[in-house]
């Protein structure tokens, strides 16, 4: 497993470097301090996760990200990593195709567990953006970690779990079509039993709920 | 005697007025005495004594080089004097140097007038014959300088006797010198106009001097007041500076935190990741030590966070986003999340729970509270912490109670100052840095509250904020909320409404989110084509109008739902006509009708029996 660290402290990257490390001896790292370094470095080596800044040297906030989605085809998924977590930071984010936000501000224990969980193909969202949306409780998921569920327990089809599984990544539904080559109709039909199982509308609540519901989205 | 009285100096100034420079005063007259028709007076001059010197010269021949002399000798001074006004137009001096430019004036005016006073001497023949009409046409022109020049030396006063002394004095005795009657009383004309010239000329001299004088205090008045208005004006600009400067000096303090806490985070939290990253490695004593550092990181992290909450109340970026929330989630977490901390210190925690619905800000609002119960649990050492609410009117109190050590009355107002901490209270400063409050009123304010603390020392505090209150809910919707039910089958469902009535559209939607749903609406086929192209989920059941603009109708709408998704999508039909044509009715007998205005509880029961699991689609099929 390859993950691009794209932070400009250098402190900052040490540290998530030696906590992933920790966790998992066989990830290899590539560090990159700011947007035009990250995107080379992504372009040389594809990564199989981005741990994004979104307070980069030049970009601020949500256009650090969509710039460097933009800059890739296909883009790695994108997990940014903020010092910032407010409710709507977090959609945006979310809504512009990062596949998780973990809040730098989390204290010490939740900001490793929430990292551990990426690691493991988890998604996390801050609880912030759990208590805006009615009806949704805070998931006891953040302090503890059960077992992750994988989508498979929804009784999706391998071909709705893998489209799935691209959606949560980050690609949007035209270039899932265009890569697995179907129409996009399609690609919303086998979207549609993950949507229903969720009660969701859209890939954002998909996101939050799936990281509410601790599910996997490991292919 | 009358020369006498003449050559007076004046007695009487014009009473001076306080703020008028006397230097300005003087000249001003001497100007306007340099400046008052100067052409036309030596014209005037010059054609009296040229008229004169041509009467004498026809009726006394042998007299002719003597007026020749006479005449020639004043119009040399009139000529000195148009000099002098040339020169003195070109300079154009100031009040100063205007003093010594007066005696090429005077002396010349003064000559011109002595010679015109001396004229019967000179030029009256001893015996021709002549001597009384000459004598009469001098006199008259000495009577018509005398009186006619009063207005040119009135400007000035000491110009008067001046200017008027010798030409009298010289008349007066040349007339003497003429035996007869006719001469004494031509003399004593002459004495008459120089006094009523002098008389003339002090009246107009008041009049000007009073007029220069309120013309120089106006003109003080309006420099005085330009000057205070410029003044006013620099006061004002250096207030503003002043203000501008705070303002900024605000913000880049504003700027400097937000940056600092930011930056400094950042190692923060790669330690925080090092610890971590450390601990399972290490062991015994280590490892206490490695448990110490992280707790360390955790409170540092926490200060970190006040300031930065701090920053951002302050700088506005924090913006409220008021929604109607249910009391109760909030209580939980708060109960949640201080249960262990509270249990840790041995004290009694509880929360009330409640069935409020209030409108505010769900994160600002339990942040506020957060900061509260902290504060109480850190403050109270033995008995117990309770969070609650009470109504009134239309708002509510939630309120936290302690049994701790208490604030004195004094203290009250300053509790709510950054980095104040209550003398006698633990004080330990890795506990906080006294911003605790300070930050829930600024947020209470955000939220349109004010704080309220009552407190004994010693016996416990009780901090509170009002909210609006939405309203209560009823008992049964909760517990049906609870318990999974009659609702649950339309939670998280999907509905589309197709209706050219945006009325209708609008409430249909409203109440399909009471119930749960997600809805979306179209008021056309063609904007049907574009809802089903945006979202990304296709519908779990149609709501459609019978008749939809002129020609359009809900089961073409039906059709385009289900060829687009290539589902057998439910749906359900409304309308609000009373008797359908026999074709549509035949088309609508397939979909259950709903008749306007729909009934809550008809269109739920016909909706959830749409979305039953396994149910027909379709009546037909």
């Amino acid at each position: 497993m390859r993950i691009l660290i794209v932070d400009d402290h250098p402190v900052m990257r040490g540290g998530i470097r030696a906590c992933l490390h920790d966790l998992d001896a066989a990830i290899g790292f590539v560090e990159a301090a700011d947007l035009q370094e990250a995107v080379r470095a992504a372009k040389a080596q594809p990564a199989d996760l981005v741990l994004l800044d979104l307070a980069l040297p030049g970009v601020s906030d949500i256009e650090a990200l969509t710039a460097f989605r933009a800059s890739l085809d296909p883009c790695p998924p994108v997990v940014v990593f903020s010092a910032t977590d407010d409710p709507g930071t977090v959609t945006a984010a979310l809504d512009a195709g990062a596949m998780g936000f973990i809040p730098k501000t989390s204290t010490p224990a939740i900001l490793q567990s929430a990292l551990r969980l990426v690691l493991a193909h988890g998604i996390y969202v801050p609880p912030s953006v759990l208590r805006r949306r009615d009806g949704m409780q805070p998931s006891s998921s953040t302090s503890a970690q059960p077992a992750l569920r994988r989508l498979s327990e929804l009784g999706l089809t391998p071909r709705q779990q893998q489209v799935c599984t691209l959606m949560v990544k980050g690609r949007p539904v035209k270039q899932i079509a265009r890569d697995l080559d179907i129409s996009a109709a399609t690609v919303k039909a086998h979207l549609q039993p993950i949507l229903r199982a969720l009660g969701v509308m859209n890939r954002t609540e998909a996101i939050v709920a799936l990281h509410r519901l601790g599910f996997s989205i490991a292919d | 005697m009358a020369s006498e009285h003449i050559l007076l100096p004046p007695k009487t100034q014009a009473p001076k007025l306080a703020g008028v420079d006397p230097r300005v005063l003087r000249a001003r007259q001497i100007r306007l005495y340099i400046e008052t028709a100067p052409v036309f007076h030596l014209l005037a001059v010059g054609f009296a004594v040229g008229g004169a010197a041509g009467l004498i010269w026809l009726y006394a021949p042998e007299q002719r080089s003597t007026t020749l002399l006479w005449a020639l000798a004043i119009a040399a001074m009139l000529l000195v004097r148009l000099a002098a006004w040339i020169a003195y137009s070109g300079t154009r001096p100031d009040d100063d140097a205007v003093r010594r430019w007066l005696k090429w004036f005077v002396v010349p005016h003064a000559c011109s007038m002595a010679a015109i006073g001396v004229a019967p001497l000179l030029l009256v023949p001893s015996a021709s014959g002549h001597e009384a009409e000459i004598l009469l046409t001098i006199s008259l022109l000495v009577y018509v300088v005398a009186v006619g020049s009063a207005q040119k030396f009135s400007a000035y006063r000491p110009v008067v006797p001046i200017v008027l002394g010798p030409m009298v004095l010289a008349f007066v005795a040349s007339m003497l010198w003429f035996p007869g009657i006719a001469p004494k009383v031509l003399a004593f004309g002459g004495v008459v106009a120089g006094l009523w010239s002098h008389r003339m000329a002090a009246s107009f001299n008041r009049s000007i001097v009073q007029s220069m004088e309120l013309s120089i205090r106006n003109e003080n008045l309006v420099a005085a007041l330009e000057a205070h208005g410029a003044r006013l004006r620099e006061q004002t600009a250096i207030a503003e500076d002043a203000r501008r400067l705070a303002e900024h000096a605000e913000r880049a303090k504003t700027r400097f935190l937000a940056a600092a806490s930011h930056d400094l985070r950042q190692p923060m939290h790669a330690i925080s990741l090092l610890v971590g990253a450390l601990r399972p490695r290490s062991s015994g004593a280590e490892r206490e030590i490695m448990a110490r550092l992280g707790r360390s990181v955790e409170v540092m992290d926490g200060l970190f966070n006040a300031i930065l909450d701090l920053s951002k109340l302050d700088s506005g970026a924090m913006k409220p986003e008021i929604a109607e929330v249910p009391l109760r989630a909030i209580l939980e977490t708060i109960e949640l999340h201080f249960g262990p901390e509270a249990a840790a210190k041995n004290l009694a925690f509880s929360v009330f729970a409640s069935r409020a619905v209030v409108k505010t800000d769900a994160a600002l609002l339990e942040r506020a509270l957060r900061n509260l119960v902290s504060n109480a649990i850190k403050y109270t050492r033995e008995g117990r912490v309770l969070v609650g609410c009470r109504r009134r009117g239309g708002r509510l109190l939630i309120a936290v109670w302690d049994t701790g050590v208490g604030i004195a009355a004094d203290h009250l107002d300053q509790v709510f100052e950054e980095y104040f901490q209550v003398d006698g209270s633990p004080r330990d400063r890795s506990q906080g840095l006294g911003l605790g409050l300070s930050i829930v009123r600024r947020l209470a304010r955000l939220l349109g509250s004010e704080i309220e603390v009552a407190s004994v020392p010693g016996t416990g505090s009780r901090f509170g904020l009002e909210v609006p209150l939405a309203f209560y809910r009823r008992i049964d919707t909760e517990s049906q909320a609870a318990q999974p039910g009659r609702y649950a089958a339309l939670e998280g469902k999907f509905i589309l409404i197709v209706d050219d009535e945006a009325d209708a559209r609008f409430g249909t939607e409203a109440l399909l989110r009471e119930w749960g749903c997600h809805s979306a609406s179209a008021g056309s086929l063609g904007e049907l084509a574009t809802t089903l192209e945006r979202e990304l989920r296709f519908p779990d059941a149609i709501i459609a109008d019978y008749r939809i603009g002129e020609r359009e109708t809900g089961l073409e709408a039906i059709s385009a739902v289900r060829a687009y998704t290539g589902e057998d999508t439910p749906a359900l039909i409304v309308t609000g006509e009373e008797f359908l044509e026999t074709d549509a009715l035949a088309a609508v007998a397939i979909f259950p009708v709903v008749r306007k205005p729909v009934a809550i509880e008809q269109l739920r029961r016909h909706l959830l029996a749409a979305l039953e699991p396994g149910a027909a689609r379709t009546k037909a099929a």
